[in-house]
């Protein structure tokens, strides 16, 4: 795996990929990207990010909806936009 | 430079004949040139303004090679081979499109950065620890030169394309090629000859008269070219001082007007600058524009090209534009149909060969160049083809070379 350290503002600028609206063309492939990125600095947790890559090149398919169809722990978000490491 | 200040002399005595016709048909040498002239030397994959923002991509294969040209998040113009380091499938697989934030691969999701380092592999529990760096994309050799973008898969003998086309910069710097924007894209088209007879046509001015009326009544006998000599050459049409017989000439000199920042010898002239072994960027007072051709077969190529414009151009500017468009558009019809015919003489037992107008020493230093590079051009009569690779590389072939 990757570890690297990652400054606030790039993981910030991640994590709104992350959220990309669903519907987007590309959005599926923007949010796996992020996943990834995300997963690599411990804030996105193994089980997710392979929800991301099965959402990857359906722009249309909602990645939360499917983790929770299957009972997988969602990335940790606060109200404030801030995220919590899942792993 | 000032070319014409160079010694571009015609020998009193040189040889007339072009490549023997069998080098046009034969699968062994088709596979000498893939590897020797086209994988070896500078092509343009694109310009900087096809791929505008962070993320922006074009594709440029070429023959068993495939390469991805790409801006970063820093707006840097990268090129790497368009092949994941898993599997080596392609990480894109549009011609040319736009990959925000990552480049994810198609078949099992491994994801890059848009600097070429590896972000992570699908499933990254089932890997042991991977560094980014061994396993980034690779980068391919690339320099940008007034916009244009060049790869070259392998090194080649050619130097760096600023040393190769010095001679052009000056010039070539006036028409602020790379603030141009593109037109209509990049395209490509198929043509049923071999790649060579593409540059036979493209060589020489000799047919203008003939040929291309729309050209001719442009620029008529103010036309010239020099011949190739260190794997460039230069050709240059001065707008002649008649009115225009044809309705797009007529027009096009009419609206066509001086650009500010061009000097006033550049005011009226199209300019053609030919790049051993395939590639031409021209330039007019409206547009600069690339075309190239690759062999597909012994038979067939594809030619590939783009127009860019001024970006800031007004309405006259875009008339005369739209004009030059209608007259390079014939003029490519009418040479491709030369082509086809040059092509088709090389296929006839009853051809005896070229004999070349000292309006087209042109071709014959484009060959020479050629036979520098694979002496069994210089073979008359066509060896077995399983012996063209060995033969090729035997001491025992003479140049044939114009000195």
């Amino acid at each position: 795996m990757i570890r690297k350290q990652s400054s606030s503002s790039e993981i910030s600028v991640q994590r709104e990929l992350l959220f990309t609206s669903v519907g987007i063309k590309g959005s599926g492939a923007m949010r796996y990207g992020a996943a990834m990125f995300l997963y690599n600095v411990g804030l996105v947790n193994k089980d997710m990010l392979e929800i991301y890559r099965i959402c990857s090149k359906y722009d249309h398919e909602n990645p939360l909806e499917l983790a929770m169809s299957q009972g997988i722990t969602l990335p940790n978000l606060d109200t404030k936009g801030t995220m919590e490491p899942t792993s | 430079m000032d070319v014409k200040s160079e010694n571009n002399d015609i020998p009193k005595q040189w040889d007339r004949r072009g490549l023997p016709g069998w080098c046009y048909h034969s699968p062994a040498l088709l596979e000498l040139e893939k590897k020797h002239i086209f994988t070896t030397h500078w092509q343009i994959a694109c310009h900087i303004s096809d791929i505008p923002d962070a993320g922006s991509y074009i594709t440029f294969d070429l023959f068993k090679e495939r390469a991805i040209i790409l801006r970063n998040n820093d707006f840097e113009v990268l090129a790497y081979h368009n092949i994941c380091r898993h599997r080596g499938s392609r990480l894109v697989i549009k011609d040319q499109g736009k990959c925000p934030n990552a480049l994810i691969c198609p078949f099992h999701g491994w994801v890059y950065n848009l600097d070429g380092t590896l972000r992570g592999a699908a499933r990254p529990d089932s890997f042991p620890d991977m560094n980014k760096d061994e396993f980034a994309l690779q980068p391919i050799e690339m320099e940008i030169w007034n916009g244009f973008v060049f790869v070259r898969f392998k090194p080649g003998p050619q130097p760096s394309v600023a040393k190769l086309l010095a001679s052009f910069a000056e010039e070539a710097a006036s028409y602020r090629m790379a603030e141009h924007v593109p037109t209509d894209g990049i395209w490509t088209e198929q043509s049923p000859v071999n790649w060579k007879s593409v540059r036979d046509v493209d060589n020489e001015g000799y047919h203008v008269a003939m040929a291309h009326p729309g050209l001719q009544d442009l620029y008529g006998a103010t036309y010239y070219d020099t011949p190739y000599i260190d794997g460039i050459s230069r050709s240059e049409g001065a707008f002649t001082p008649t009115k225009g017989r044809r309705w797009a000439v007529q027009n096009y000199k009419k609206f066509s007007k001086p650009q500010d920042h061009l000097p006033s010898r550049l005011h009226k002239s199209w300019l053609y600058w030919g790049i051993f072994p395939n590639v031409v960027i021209a330039a007019t007072p409206e547009t600069v524009l690339f075309y190239q051709e690759f062999p597909q077969s012994t038979g067939t190529s594809i030619l590939r090209g783009g127009t860019y414009r001024n970006a800031n151009e007004d309405r006259q500017q875009r008339t005369a534009r739209y004009l030059t468009s209608r007259i390079d558009r014939e003029t490519v019809e009418e040479d491709i149909q030369l082509t086809i015919w040059s092509n088709e003489a090389m296929a006839s037992d009853f051809f005896k060969g070229f004999y070349l107008s000292d309006l087209e020493y042109g071709v014959r230093t484009y060959h020479d160049h050629l036979r520098n590079i694979l002496p069994v051009y210089n073979l008359e009569k066509a060896p077995p083809e399983a012996d063209i690779a060995s033969l090729n590389t035997s001491a025992s072939i003479t140049t044939n070379e114009t000195k």
